[in-house]
C-alpha cells in the first residue's frame, strides 16, 4: 500500500491554508502531523480523506486517485477518527462501532453475520467488547475514544487518519491509545498519520513527523531530525531543552521559556506584574 | 482486509449474536404497533358524536363487503363509511406523515427542537390555506384549499434553498435558520392577512390549529400513495441518518454522500410535511414529540425508528381525533397537545429517577 | 332682620334649579343605549359615523344618508354608500373591531355609533372627546332589530320616520309570518362554516327568522354558533340548508354540495348573500321573504297583485280566446311567481319571472268549447266573456226555431181552417157527390137533345135540299 499526496493545495475562501504539501508514507508507518494552531493540520487530514477537494494537486492510495474513488470506496481503504465526538444521542457502543461497516453495505441491506464476526474481532483488539451494550455517553473519554477507533477499524481500512485523539484525555488514557495505535502499525501493518498537539508523544510513538506551520511543510523525517531546537523556536516559538531518554528511547522536549521571554526564571507575567506593583 | 489477521481470529456461533437480538426486538416491536394500529382504527370507528352501536357497525362493514348480517339505517350506513372510515384513515396517514418528517428532521439538523415545521413549510402552508380562505375563488371546488396550501408549503422550502444559495454554504445550520427567516415572513403576511380581512380570522385560525374534518375517499386514495412512498424512501435513507448521528465528519468518512443526503432530506422531509398539512392543517405536536418519545422506546437507530414512529403517530392521532370528534370538533392539535405533554414527562422521569 | 329675608331669597335662588334643568332638559335627547348608558345627544346629529354595516344601512334607510361621513371599510349597501365613498363625501374609518380613532375624532361628528364589541377604551376615548357615542348591540332576533331601529332614530332626532320603518318593517313580516301560519314546519339548519361545521343555534339571529319563517332550526338546542360534527349533520338531514354564497365567497356552498354529491345529505341547498345574514338591520324584511321563498315556494310563489285581467267581452264556441293579466310582484326578493287563471273551474297555470316591484304581462290563451258566459278570474279579478255558438249552429238553431214557429203557427192559425176547410170540402165532395149523379144524368140528356136536335137538323136539311 502506498499513499502519496502530491502538491496539494487548498484555499478556505480567499485565504490559502495549504500550500505545497507533499509526501509519501508505506504501510507500518506511524506518521506524527504536528504544527501550531490554524497550520492546517485538520484541513491536510481532510483533504486525505477525501471530504475537502483541494485546488491543485491529488491524493494518491495505490496510484489510485482518490477524487476518483467514492465515498464508499474510499472509506474501505482511510478511515478517520475525528477531534470531536457528537454525543446529542445515545447510541449503544455496539451499534456505533457497527456503522464502520456501511462501507460494506448498500442502503437497504441489514448487517450480515461477517459485519458482526468483523466488529466484535475489532472490539477486542481494542479491548471494548465488555462495552457493546452500554450507551456511549456512560463509558468514560478513553473507552469512548477506543469506541471510535474500534468504529474505524471496522472499516478495514489501509490508512487510518485521527486528529488529536489524545487531547482531552487524562495521562494514563493518553498513554493507552497511543500504544494502541502504536501496536496497530507493528502488528497489523496500518498507516497512521496522526496530528498531535503533545510534541513528547509525537516524538516516541512517530517513525516520521510532518511538521506544518503556516500551511507549508517546515521539515519532514524522523523525529530527531524534526524536532530540532530551532524548528522548536522558530515554529513554537519556545526555547526548549532536547534530550534523550533512556528508559522510554525517545526525545524529551522540555520546554524552558517562550522565544520572547527575557529569561528561564521569568516565571512572572511582565505585564501582570508591572500593573500589580504600579 | 488486512493481511496477516485473516483466519487469526475465531468466530463466535453458536451464540445468539447481537444482531440476532436486535432484529428479534425490532420484529416484535413492529409487529405489535401493527397490531396495535389495526386495533385502533377498529375502535375508533365505534366511537364518535353519534352514537352506533359496534354490532349496527359490524352489520355496516360486512355488508359492504358482500354479507348481510343484521340491520343498519341508512343515516348510519353513510356516517360511518363516508364519513368516520375516511376520517380514521386520513388520521394515520396525516400521523404517519408528520412523525416521519419530525424523525428525519431531528436526525438531520441533531437538534431535539428540530421539527416538521421547522423549514418554514407549516407557515407556508398556512399562507396558502389563508389566501384560498379569505381571497381567491374556488376553482378547484373544495379541494382549492389544500392545493392551495400544498403550494405554500412547498414555495416555503424553495424560498428555503434560494436564500441558502444566495447567502454562501449550504449548511444545516444555514437550513435553519434560513427555515426560520421564512417561516418569521409567511407569519407576517398571514398576520397582515389576518388583520385586515379579520372576518375571515376565525376560519384561517380554525385552519392553523387543524383538523381532520372533511376528510373522503378521495383524500385517503391522494395521499395514502404520496405518504407511504415517501416514508418507504426515507427509510431507505436510515443508514444515512444513523451515520449523521456521529457528525458530518464522521459519517462522511464512513461512505455517505453528507452533501447529497443534506439537500435531499429536507426536500422530502418538507414534501411529506406538505401533503400531510394540506389535508389537515398545521397539527401540532406530533412531528416533534413523537420522534423523542419513540427514540426513548425503540433507540436512536433509524431503522426501527421511521417504521414505529410512523406507526405510533398514526396510532396516537387517530386515537386524538376520535376524542376531538367527541369534544365538539375541537381541533385535533389542541388535543395532541393535551394529551402527549404528560405522557412525554412521564417518560422523561422514568429515565432519569 | 337679615335671617328673614335670606330666606326668601334662597327659596327664590332654589325655584331656579328645577326651572334651570327643565330648560336643560328642553335642549337635547337622551337614550339608554344597549349596553344601559345613558348618552345624552345636545343637537340634531349633521354628522354620523357609523361602525357597523348594519347601522349604516339603517341609516340610510331612515333617510339620513346623507348625514353618514364616516363608515366601516365593511359598509357596501345601499349602493349609495360606496357612491359616496369613492366621490370623497364618506370616509372610511377602518374596520370593524379595530376603527381609527385618529379619523372618527377629525370628521368631527356630533354622533357616533357604535356595537358591543368595541374596545372599551375606544369608547371610553371618543367620550372624552366629548363625541356623543351610543352602543348597539347586534341584535339576535327580529324584534331586537325594531328595537335597534327605534334607538338609532331616537338618537338621530328621527323619531318619527324610525316608527314608520318598523311599521313597514313588521307589516311586512307579519303579511308572510301570516302566509305560512298553516303551513307545515320544514326542518331547517344554516351552515356557517365548513371544515369543521359550524352551524346557526338559538339565540342567533338566523335561528329567529328561520323560526318564524314556516322552519323549523334542527339545531335549536345548541346555543349561539355551535361546532358540529360531519356525523351529526348527516344524522338530522334537514330539508332545506341556508348556505351563505357570494361570487368568490363559495367555499361553504361548494363544501355543502360535495356532502350533497356524495349522498350524505338530501336537503335542498339555499344559497343566500352572506351580507344579509349576517346584517341584522332594515333588510330583515327581505331576508325574511327570502327564507320563506326557500322554504315554503309553493306559498311564495303564489304572492302576487293582480294589476289587471283583460280578457274578450265575446267569443265563439270554440274560439282561440287570449286572456291578459297583468301580474306585480309586490315583494323584496325576485323569483318565479305561479299565476293561476280560473276557467270556469278549470285552472290553467303559467310561471313569470319578476323582480322586486316588476310588473309584467301574462297570456293565457284557450279554446271555448261550451257557449255561454265563461268566468275567468284570477285571485279577486274576474271577467266574463259571453260565448256565442257557431253559424252552422246558428242555422240549425234558427231552423230549429222555424220550424218550431212554424209548427207552432201551424198548429194554432192553419190546422183549425184546415180542418175546417176539409170538412167543407168533404161537404162539397158530398154535395158534389150527389150532385154529380144528377148533373151526370142533365148531361147526358142534354147531350143527346142537342144530338137529336143536330141530327134532326142534319136531316131537315138534306131533306130540304132534294
Amino acid at each position: 500500500m502506498k499513499l502519496e499526496v502530491d502538491n496539494i493545495q487548498f484555499y478556505y475562501e480567499a485565504r490559502k491554508v495549504l500550500d505545497e504539501i507533499s509526501f509519501k508514507a508505506d504501510e507500518g508507518e506511524f506518521i506524527g502531523l504536528i504544527g501550531p494552531n490554524g497550520s492546517g493540520k485538520t484541513t491536510l487530514l481532510r483533504i486525505i480523506d477525501g471530504i475537502l477537494k483541494p485546488i491543485v494537486g491529488s491524493v494518491y492510495i495505490d496510484c489510485r486517485r482518490i477524487s476518483e474513488l467514492d465515498p464508499r470506496e474510499i472509506a474501505r481503504e482511510i478511515a478517520v477518527v475525528p477531534q470531536i465526538a457528537d454525543l446529542s444521542f445515545d447510541l449503544k457502543v455496539f451499534d456505533i462501532v457497527m456503522m464502520g461497516r456501511y462501507p460494506y453495505l448498500d442502503r437497504i441491506s441489514l448487517e450480515r453475520e461477517v459485519d458482526e464476526e468483523r466488529v466484535r474481532f475489532w472490539m477486542k483488539v481494542t479491548n471494548t467488547l465488555h462495552l457493546a451494550e452500554r450507551s456511549i455517553k456512560e463509558i468514560s473519554g478513553g473507552e469512548r475514544q477506543r469506541v471510535f477507533i474500534a468504529r474505524a477499524l471496522a472499516q478495514e481500512p489501509k490508512i487510518l487518519l485521527l486528529d488529536e485523539p489524545t487531547s482531552n484525555l487524562d495521562i494514563c488514557y493518553k498513554i493507552e491509545i497511543m500504544n494502541l495505535l502504536r501496536a496497530l502499525v507493528d502488528e497489523l501493518k496500518l498507516t497512521i498519520i496522526c496530528a498531535i498537539h503533545d510534541l513528547n508523544l509525537a516524538a516516541r510513538y512517530s517513525d516520521k513527523i510532518i511538521l506544518i506551520k503556516d500551511g507549508r511543510i517546515k521539515s519532514i523525517g524522523k523525529p530527531r531530525d524534526v524536532l530540532t531546537k530551532d524548528n522548536l523556536s522558530e515554529v513554537f516559538k519556545i526555547d526548549a531543552k532536547i534530550e534523550y531518554d533512556m528508559d522510554s528511547k525517545s526525545l524529551i522536549i522540555i520546554p524552558l521559556k517562550t522565544i520572547n521571554q527575557k529569561s528561564n526564571n521569568e516565571l512572572i507575567f511582565p505585564t501582570l506584574k508591572e500593573n500589580i506593583l504600579a | 482486509m488486512i493481511e496477516g489477521i485473516q483466519g487469526t481470529y475465531e468466530t463466535e456461533h453458536g451464540k445468539t449474536g447481537l444482531l440476532e437480538r436486535r432484529l428479534l426486538k425490532w420484529r416484535a416491536t413492529l409487529t405489535y404497533l401493527t397490531i396495535g394500529l389495526f386495533l385502533t382504527i377498529i375502535a375508533a370507528t365505534a366511537i364518535g358524536p353519534v352514537y352506533i352501536s359496534p354490532g349496527e357497525i359490524i352489520s355496516i362493514i360486512s355488508y359492504r363487503i358482500g354479507f348481510r348480517i343484521g340491520e343498519f339505517s341508512e343515516t348510519h350506513m353513510r356516517i360511518i363509511l363516508q364519513l368516520r372510515l375516511p376520517r380514521i384513515l386520513l388520521g394515520v396517514f396525516v400521523g404517519m406523515a408528520l412523525s416521519v418528517a419530525g424523525v428525519i428532521m431531528q436526525g438531520l439538523f441533531r437538534n431535539p427542537l428540530a421539527g416538521p415545521y421547522v423549514l418554514g413549510v407549516s407557515s407556508g402552508a398556512s399562507l396558502g390555506a389563508a389566501l384560498s380562505i379569505t381571497l381567491l375563488p374556488s376553482i378547484m371546488g373544495i379541494y382549492t384549499t389544500p392545493i392551495a396550501a400544498f403550494i405554500g408549503g412547498l414555495t416555503a422550502i424553495f424560498l428555503v434553498y434560494n436564500i441558502i444559495k444566495l447567502c454562501g454554504r449550504f449548511t444545516v445550520e444555514a437550513l435553519l435558520l434560513a427555515g426560520i427567516a421564512v417561516t418569521y415572513l409567511f407569519s407576517a403576511i398571514l398576520s397582515i392577512l389576518i388583520w385586515t380581512l379579520n372576518r375571515d380570522a376565525h376560519n384561517i385560525l380554525l385552519w392553523i390549529m387543524g383538523g381532520l374534518w372533511g376528510a373522503d375517499w378521495l383524500k385517503v386514495e391522494i395521499i395514502a400513495p404520496i405518504i407511504i412512498t415517501l416514508i418507504l424512501i426515507s427509510y431507505i435513507f436510515s443508514k444515512d441518518l444513523n451515520a449523521l448521528l456521529l457528525g458530518e465528519e464522521t459519517a462522511q468518512s464512513i461512505g455517505v454522500d453528507v452533501k447529497f443526503v443534506e439537500r435531499f432530506l429536507p426536500i422530502l422531509a418538507s414534501l411529506i410535511t406538505s401533503a400531510a398539512v394540506s389535508f389537515s392543517g398545521s397539527i401540532g405536536f406530533i412531528g416533534l414529540m413523537m420522534p423523542h418519545i419513540m427514540r426513548m422506546l425503540v433507540g436512536p437507530d433509524h431503522r426501527i425508528l421511521i417504521p414505529s414512529s410512523a406507526l405510533a403517530g398514526g396510532i396516537f392521532l387517530v386515537w386524538a381525533d376520535a376524542a376531538a370528534r367527541c369534544l365538539m370538533e375541537l381541533p385535533v392539535g389542541v388535543v395532541t397537545a393535551l394529551t402527549g405533554t404528560p405522557f412525554f414527562i412521564y417518560l422523561l422521569r422514568r429515565r432519569r429517577p | 332682620m337679615r335671617r328673614i329675608i335670606l330666606l326668601p331669597i334662597l327659596l327664590l335662588v332654589l325655584s331656579f334649579i328645577p326651572l334651570g334643568s327643565a330648560f336643560a332638559q328642553g335642549q337635547g335627547v337622551t337614550v339608554i343605549d344597549d349596553f344601559g348608558r345613558e348618552v345624552l345627544i345636545p343637537h340634531e346629529p349633521n354628522r354620523i359615523v357609523s361602525i357597523a354595516p348594519s347601522i349604516t344601512e339603517t341609516l340610510f334607510a331612515l333617510g339620513l344618508g346623507d348625514k353618514v361621513v364616516g363608515v366601516t371599510r365593511y359598509c357596501n349597501y345601499p349602493s349609495e354608500v360606496l357612491e359616496r365613498v369613492g366621490k370623497g363625501e364618506i370616509t372610511v374609518i377602518g374596520g370593524f373591531i379595530d376603527p381609527s380613532l385618529e379619523k372618527i375624532i377629525e370628521l368631527n361628528p356630533d354622533l357616533v355609533i357604535g356595537h358591543n364589541l368595541l374596545n372599551p377604551e375606544f369608547i371610553a376615548k371618543i367620550e372624552d372627546a366629548g363625541i356623543p357615542i351610543i352602543i348597539v348591540k347586534t341584535s339576535e332576533t327580529i324584534e331586537g332589530i325594531y328595537e335597534d331601529i327605534r334607538l338609532i332614530g331616537k338618537a338621530c332626532w328621527a323619531e318619527e320616520e324610525a316608527s314608520k320603518l318598523v311599521e313597514e318593517l313588521k307589516y311586512k313580516i307579519s303579511y308572510w309570518e301570516k302566509q305560512v301560519e298553516g303551513v307545515g314546519r320544514v326542518d331547517v339548519a344554516e351552515i356557517a362554516w365548513v371544515n369543521p361545521l359550524w352551524v346557526a343555534g338559538n339565540g342567533t339571529y338566523i335561528n329567529d327568522i328561520i323560526e318564524h319563517a314556516g322552519g323549523r332550526n334542527v339545531f335549536a338546542d345548541r346555543s349561539g354558533w355551535a361546532s358540529i360534527s360531519d356525523e351529526e349533520l348527516v344524522e338530522k338531514d334537514p330539508d332545506y340548508l341556508i348556505v351563505p354564497y357570494r361570487h368568490g365567497e363559495e367555499l361553504i356552498y361548494e363544501g355543502i354540495m360535495d356532502m350533497k354529491e356524495r349522498g350524505l345529505i338530501h336537503g335542498e341547498v339555499i344559497p343566500i348573500d352572506p351580507d344579509i345574514i349576517s346584517r341584522p338591520g332594515p333588510r330583515v324584511a327581505i331576508l325574511f321573504e327570502e327564507v320563506v321563498k326557500a322554504l315554503h315556494p309553493d306559498v311564495w310563489s303564489r304572492v302576487y297583485t293582480v294589476e289587471n285581467l283583460i280578457a274578450p267581452k265575446r267569443a265563439i264556441v270554440g274560439d282561440l280566446v287570449t286572456v291578459y293579466v297583468q301580474v306585480k310582484n309586490d315583494g323584496m326578493v325576485s323569483g318565479e311567481k305561479l299565476v293561476e287563471l280560473n276557467i270556469d273551474g278549470k285552472t290553467l297555470s303559467k310561471t313569470i319571472s319578476l323582480k322586486p316591484g316588476e310588473e309584467k304581462l301574462l297570456n293565457f290563451t284557450f279554446v271555448i268549447e261550451e257557449k255561454g258566459t265563461c268566468k275567468v278570474s284570477v285571485k279577486s279579478l274576474s271577467k266574463s266573456i259571453e260565448v256565442s255558438p257557431t253559424s252552422e249552429e246558428m242555422m240549425n238553431e234558427l231552423r230549429r226555431t222555424l220550424e218550431e214557429y212554424m209548427k207552432s203557427y201551424i198548429d194554432e192559425n192553419i190546422s183549425p181552417t184546415l180542418t175546417e176547410l176539409e170538412n167543407e170540402i168533404s161537404e162539397i165532395d158530398r154535395r158534389m157527390s150527389s150532385l154529380n149523379n144528377l148533373t151526370t144524368a142533365s148531361i147526358a140528356l142534354s147531350a143527346i137533345a142537342i144530338i137529336i136536335s143536330l141530327a134532326s137538323l142534319a136531316y131537315a136539311l138534306r131533306v130540304r135540299k132534294t
